[in-house]
Formats: C-alpha cells, structure tokens, sequence
C-alpha cells in the first residue's frame, strides 16, 4: 500500500495535472484513487512510522490528528491552514521521547 | 515522511532532525507569514541556546549542553564531547530523545500561545554576531547567507586536521 503521507503529496499533485490537462483521464483518476483510500487510521500509522524528528512524531502524530482528519469538515479559520487545537506540551514532550527511542533516530 | 531527517538527514548531520516536523507542523498551521516566521525563528534561536536535554526520563543525569547551533553535526558534537561519549552510546541517544522532546514541549507551547492570543511575541534572536558579519558579506565578497553563528565554524576554535599531528599522512 502507498505510504499515506506520499499518497497526500500525491494528492497536492493532482491539481497542476488536472489545470494543466495534459494528462489522461485514467491517469488522474489513478491519483485521486490512491488518494482517496487513505484512511485516518492509515495516516496516522504512517505518521507513527515516520516521525523522525519531533517529536517529531510526537507532534506531528498528535497535531496531525488533531488537524488534518479531526477538524478537516469545520471550515478553517483565515488565520489557519490548517484548524489547530491545543495539545498538551507535557503529553507531546513524552511521545516525542517515546518514538524517538523506538528507534527513528 | 520525517523518517529520513533522523541524524541530520539519514546521519549526514545536517539540519537537526528534531527540528522539521515541528517546523513542518508550523507551517501547516499558521497562515499568517509574519507570524509562522517569528514562531520558527523562536524555534531556531532557542534551539542553539536551550541547554539539551531538559527532559530526562531514563535518569541518567546527562549534562545539559547549549550548543549554539541548530546544525546536528555541531549539535551532536558538542554534547558528545562535553559529555565524553560516543555518539553511537546509548547516553547519546536518550539526549537526542530527550532533546525531541524538549523540542516538541516547546513547539506545542508556541502553537498554544499563537492560539491563545492570535499573535505571536519571540524572545529568542540568533547570536548578536552575525548581524556583523552579515552587515558585510551578504553583498560583499565573500559572499554568504544564514543565521547560524559564524564563530562556530570560523572563529578561533576552528579545527584543520590537516595540521593535526595524528592525521599525518592521511591526506
């Protein structure tokens, strides 16, 4: 299966393809059905196998979740890309820990 | 996604890796351009002065190293040699963990406070150095660019192996 986070950047992709309408129909398709099957849960497990960094994974997992999927039908407010809620730093501070440790780093 | 960046890019010690996500997060989630600047630049200017790693869950008592750059290889470095251990040790890897959370703590903080008040007030500035450096050779040769302290790499603590008694003959 595509790895989510690649399928995403797929997905940003398929906009100059289709402005640009250069490509096939079968071939945007390809794309927005590779992109569609992503789940939440898909996400986030790829999420949790990539986080190098912060907490990376600590962060991204818990902002991730509390962005993209959770808040994605509430409209964003202008200020935002993307809905932020508020985390705990004490609780993204251990998972940081936690995945660095499982051996990303 | 972010896996690649452990090590400073798959341990080429380039930019810390602790360091992309939360600026990836940052720029997912805050639009306005003033603001996402000032909270990255907090960031980055924290990082080189922050002495890593505040959190220490495994207990080992680590020393606590401000090590003036946001560079893994001047990172790494640093501690290590403070600390007298090899950057393959475990001691290492729980400061590396230790730092990413430290680094998660203070980006969930940031974004918490953007949300709070919708702006943002940094308290951190890269070392007063390279204002002077840059004041010249952004347009004059040599030519540079950056924020990272200049000193580090060109001030008197710079190290030529080639004049290193040890290394004699390897080049």
């Amino acid at each position: 299966m595509l790895s989510p986070c690649y399928a995403l950047i797929q997905k940003a992709r398929c906009y100059p393809y289709i402005r640009n309408a250069k490509n096939s129909y079968k071939e945007i398709e390809i794309l927005h059905d590779n992109t569609e099957k992503v789940t939440r849960r898909d996400f986030l497990r790829g999420a949790g196998a990539s986080a190098a960094g912060l907490a990376v994974l600590g962060s991204a997992g818990l902002l991730m979740k509390n962005t993209v999927f959770a808040k994605q039908a509430a409209p964003a407010k202008p200020a935002e890309l993307l809905s932020y809620v508020k985390l705990d730093p004490d609780k993204a501070m251990e998972t940081a820990y936690k995945e660095y440790l499982k051996g990303y780093g | 996604m972010f896996v690649s960046f452990s090590g400073g890019i798959e341990h080429w010690a380039t930019i810390c890796g602790a360091l992309v996500s939360p600026v990836a997060l940052i720029g997912a989630t805050v639009a306005d351009k003033k603001i996402r600047s000032a909270i990255v630049n907090e960031l980055m200017a924290w990082y080189t002065q922050f002495p890593f790693p505040e959190y220490q869950p495994a207990g080992l008592n680590l020393p606590k190293v401000a090590v003036g750059s946001t560079l893994c290889h001047v990172s790494a470095t640093t501690w290590a040699n403070v600390a007298k251990v090899s950057t393959s040790s475990k001691a290492k890897k729980q400061r590396c963990g230790g730092l990413s959370g430290d680094v998660a703590k203070k980006t969930v903080q940031m974004l918490n406070a953007w949300k709070d008040t919708g702006t943002f007030a940094a308290t951190h500035k890269p070392n007063p150095i390279v204002a002077t450096c840059m004041d010249c050779h952004v347009d004059n040769e040599p030519y540079t660019q950056g924020k990272e302290n200049c000193m580090q790499c060109h001030g008197d603590k710079l190290i030529n192996i080639k004049k290193s008694e040890a290394h004699e003959g390897l080049f």
